[in-house]
């Protein structure tokens, strides 16, 4: 299942910059301060974890970790 | 046995100032100095050519390793931006600015940052069959002739360097039976249109930081090698951020894995012999693994490994 504490596991493993308690599910990517690299090691890391690939224009519309947590819910249901 | 017995490189002296271009895109100096990597880019000046590039790299194993022109009998340019138009092949015009003598073979080889490991079994393999004795692999693949300076994802990635490796069988460092793949469905991740790079960095990071692990531990195992036989990881250095995503995956040896492209970019198929430069005249370094990948989409993996020359 995937829930919120899961997706900042696989963030924290992804070796962002950011306290894990500094990681809120709703505030967005740039306001926690990672840039496109640190999306690029996220989202690799959500592929090898999860086994969910993520397209280049899904990708680009994910600004939080409540829209990944949404978007792989809707993949790993359907 | 053919090996390695000397790299010698060249880099512009005209330098790009990256933290500066990465400001104009709103980019941080952080996000420069540990993701990128890059703080300055060498650029080729108008007037240079890849061949002079070429030129330069080879003059210095005739200056620092005693290199003789005249024994060369062979010279092998890995490029995908030659001279001119890619007609002639960059290989002919330098056996001519050398004023190589007698008989020598030279022709280009068409790969990008995979260029430098392929090079080395390519080159190899040709003088074994020939019966050559002194061979020059060239790696020198100018990106600034194709990046457009408004393109934030490249621009501020990749530099210009070329670099000559001496292949001889009076040599220390050996290598091994190069594991070689292609995924050409990837292709259009990297590659030029009407004269300009475009990179889709996402897809390209994607498959490096999956691909490259997997083909490394495959030559591990198939060598019968454990990580920890490795002394130094030196991967093609796409970006501070790529060696390490790469290396993180090893982490009993991450730290073996070497990271520095500080003064250089990107330098493609130069970037991995400009560390080895560094690497294999250090005493207690017998074993290097080398990995390329990039352009093609195309990845190598090869070992270098130390064993006494015996004309010493």
């Amino acid at each position: 299942m995937i829930n919120n504490e899961k997706l900042i596991d696989i963030l924290v493993k992804s070796g962002v910059d950011v306290e894990k308690e500094n990681i809120h599910a709703e505030q967005s990517f740039e306001d926690m301060g990672l840039d496109s690299l640190d999306m690029f090691n996220f989202f690799t890391e959500i592929d090898e974890q999860l086994g969910v690939e993520i397209p280049d224009d899904d990708f680009e519309g994910m600004n939080n970790l409540d829209e990944v947590r949404l978007y792989l819910v809707s993949k790993l249901d359907g | 046995m053919i090996g390695i017995r000397a790299i010698g490189s060249y880099l512009p002296e005209n330098k790009i100032n990256n933290v500066e271009q990465a400001r104009q895109f709103g980019e941080s100096d952080d996000f420069i100095s540990t993701k990128i990597g890059a703080l300055q880019l060498p650029c080729m000046p108008d007037g240079m050519e890849t061949s002079d590039m070429a030129v330069a790299a080879v003059k210095v194993l005739v200056q620092d390793h005693d290199l003789d022109l005249e024994t060369v009998d062979a010279v092998v340019v890995v490029t995908q931006n030659g001279d001119g138009s890619g007609l002639p092949h960059t290989a002919a015009i330098v056996q001519d600015k050398l004023d190589l003598k007698g008989r020598v073979a030279a022709f280009d080889l068409s790969l990008g940052c995979s260029g430098y490991v392929y090079g080395l079994s390519v080159v190899k393999g040709l003088m074994e069959q020939a019966g050559l004795k002194n061979a020059l692999l060239i790696t020198a693949d100018p990106y600034s002739k194709i990046i457009d300076r408004k393109d934030r994802i490249t621009t501020l990635l990749f530099g210009d360097a070329a670099t000559a490796t001496w292949l001889t069988e009076e040599s220390e460092w050996k290598f091994g039976k190069p594991l070689l793949d292609t995924d050409g469905s990837g292709a259009s991740n990297l590659l030029v249109n009407d004269k300009t790079l475009s990179m889709n960095g996402r897809q390209v990071f994607n498959f490096a930081s999956k691909k490259v692990p997997k083909q490394i531990r495959d030559y591990l195992e198939s060598n019968n090698l454990q990580m920890t036989d490795i002394d130094i990881y030196c991967l093609h250095q796409g970006s501070a951020s790529i060696v390490d995503a790469i290396a993180k995956r090893f982490p009993e040896v991450s730290d073996r894995f070497i990271s520095d492209i500080r003064n250089t970019g990107n330098t493609i198929s130069s970037s991995i012999p400009f560390l080895l430069q560094n690497v294999l005249n250090k005493d207690n370094v017998q074993k290097v693994l080398m990995s390329g990948f990039g352009v093609g989409l195309s990845w190598a993996t090869n070992m270098l490994y130390r064993e006494e020359r015996n004309d010493k």
